[in-house]
């Protein structure tokens, strides 16, 4: 697996775009402010697996991703801009750009990690 | 000239009696013979007949093993995608029949297999009809295999959504990745112009995955519903709310004169999608002073969308439904430039219609100015009568909603 000590945390520290981290089960662990003004997401969306901010058709395929990684420790989609739909809080969708990390931790293992770039709609960016 | 003898009524009887025993046994064989399965179940749900084909499958060869026993306790229903019919599901043949005929695919388990492996489970075409004319109300299920045709096509639909979902993550990522290059490394005139093109075309391939995914969806009962039995203005309202402001500009909604509270069950992603897939067509086709109009029209049993707009129109000698064919497009529409759409928008349409229980018709033909006709489709959906919270289950569709519907045409 292609990853680097500190990636999650240096996404972390992009204040300008929204950010959201998930355990190595998937389940949302925690997300910026920013994450939160952009797609309406608040505290209820922690311990939520991350398919919920994905299209529908999509949540079957991210969680057969997930269960890959837990076996082959390998992804296509880690360390490369994607251009995904998301879902926001009220079910609309906004086109953006996710950029996942994955990092691991030697007492709570993997942990995945994106940030993510609205490229429409009043936070276009 | 010979007298007649005197008949004999007991004679008589017995040769009518011992004529309806072949006939019935004749009967018999006839529906024994056949390879597909069928039961009747009456109103109560309990079986009341059965075929031989159907005693092999769900009563060990024994027709009685089968007969007076609820459908139930018997096979489960599952749609496609596996998830189990409950006998209120409104998708469930026994409540599908109480509006007519009708067949779809399912996927059938015996009961008594339930903790079996999925070799037990059936892929059968299962066609409802109800038999009303006995003096009860009885419901004949015929459970067909598939043909090797539809085996075959059915196959073809699986290889196009396997293939649809694979293209996604290469898609995902070289457009992500052509986008970061577009907005991080500025570029000298030729290559922008290059950079653009392959941002335009990727986002171009990814539509049409996404929409050949859905159609295979759709085709295969793959496609996850998510029916809201809402007030039909709530679920224009709710599309509206997602355009941005020059895209709701363009859109004219006219409602009916005398408002009335009218319930559909639908699902509003697929509502968003219809009118955005509508309205995308209208204002590529149409370019930038284009008007998109929906009409509101309420029936006694369904509501009427009529969309169309002030756009070029189609021409006088083209079919509005032959644009609902996949990969349609109007060499008329290519020539303006503008028609870079790759033609599934509309099959797409007809398909989430059709699939929420309404249906797509052609607007009424008014002339056009010239050698063209105006675009104007009704999409028609039937009312729920049901008001929400009742104790009536939501997701079925009145019987006389849809008897009315298909008894009032446009």
């Amino acid at each position: 697996m292609d990853w680097t000590p500190g990636s999650v945390a240096s996404l972390r520290e992009r204040y300008d775009l929204p950010f959201v981290r998930a355990d190595r089960e998937g389940l949302v662990v925690e997300f910026n402010d920013r994450f939160g003004a952009v797609y309406g997401w608040d505290s209820s969306l922690i311990g939520k697996t991350l398919g919920m901010i994905l299209p529908e058709q999509f949540r079957e395929l991210h969680h057969a991703g997930f269960a890959r990684f837990q076996i082959t420790e390998s992804s296509q989609v880690v360390n490369h801009p994607l251009e995904l739909a998301t879902i926001c809080a009220d079910g609309s969708v906004i086109r953006s750009e996710h950029f996942i990390v994955a990092e691991k931790d030697s007492s709570e293992g993997w942990s995945f990690a994106a940030t993510l770039r609205p490229l429409e709609g009043p936070h276009a960016c | 000239m010979p007298a007649e003898g005197p008949v004999n009524p007991h004679t008589e009887t017995s040769e009518l009696v011992s004529q309806l025993r072949q006939s019935l046994g004749l009967l018999r064989v006839a529906f024994d013979a056949t390879g597909e399965a069928m039961l009747i179940v009456d109103s109560d749900r309990f079986v009341r007949w059965v075929n031989q084909t159907a005693a092999e499958l769900w009563g060990a060869g024994l027709p009685l093993r089968v007969i007076g026993k609820p459908l139930e306790a018997l096979i489960s229903f599952r749609q496609l995608d596996q998830r189990l019919l409950l006998l209120t599901d409104s998708h469930h043949p026994l409540i599908q029949a109480q509006s007519g005929e009708g067949q779809d695919l399912f996927l059938i388990q015996a009961v008594s297999s339930l903790d079996n492996s999925q070799a037990d489970v059936l892929q059968r075409m299962v066609a409802w009809r109800p038999i009303t004319e006995m003096g009860g109300a009885f419901t004949l299920l015929i459970f067909r295999d598939l043909e090797p045709m539809e085996k075959s096509l059915q196959q073809q639909r699986a290889f196009i959504n396997t293939l649809a979902h694979e293209l996604r993550t290469p898609l995902a990522i070289l457009s992500g990745s052509l986008r970061r290059m577009d907005r991080l490394t500025p570029m000298a005139l030729p290559l922008d112009s290059v950079l653009n093109d392959a941002i335009h075309e990727t986002k171009r391939m990814a539509a049409l995955v996404d929409q050949l995914l859905l159609l295979s969806e759709l085709d295969t009962n793959g496609f996850h519903w998510n029916l809201k039995c809402n007030p039909y203005d709530q679920f224009l309202l709710r599309w509206m709310d997602t355009l941005d402001s020059n895209h709701r500009s363009s859109v004219c909604l006219q409602w009916p004169k005398e408002p009335q509270q009218c319930f559909l069950e639908l699902d509003q992603i697929a509502v968003n999608r219809i009118f955005d897939c509508l309205l995308d067509n209208s204002l590529r086709i149409g370019q930038s002073d284009v008007t998109f109009s929906i009409s509101i029209c309420i029936k006694s049993s369904f509501i009427d969308f009529n969309v169309s707009d002030n756009g070029p129109g189609i021409p006088d000698d083209q079919e509005i439904g032959a644009l609902f064919d996949r990969f349609s497009r109007l060499e008329i529409h290519r020539a303006l430039g503008s028609g870079d759409g790759c033609g599934l928008g509309l099959s797409v349409v007809k398909g989430l219609v059709e699939g929420m229980g309404g249906s797509v018709l052609s607007g009424e033909m008014r002339p056009g100015g010239g050698a063209s006709k105006p675009f104007e489709i009704i999409l028609r959906f039937p009312i729920i009568r049901d008001l929400p919270g009742s104790n009536v289950a939501q997701e079925g569709v009145h019987p006389e909603v849809l008897e009315d519907a298909q008894k009032d045409p446009v």
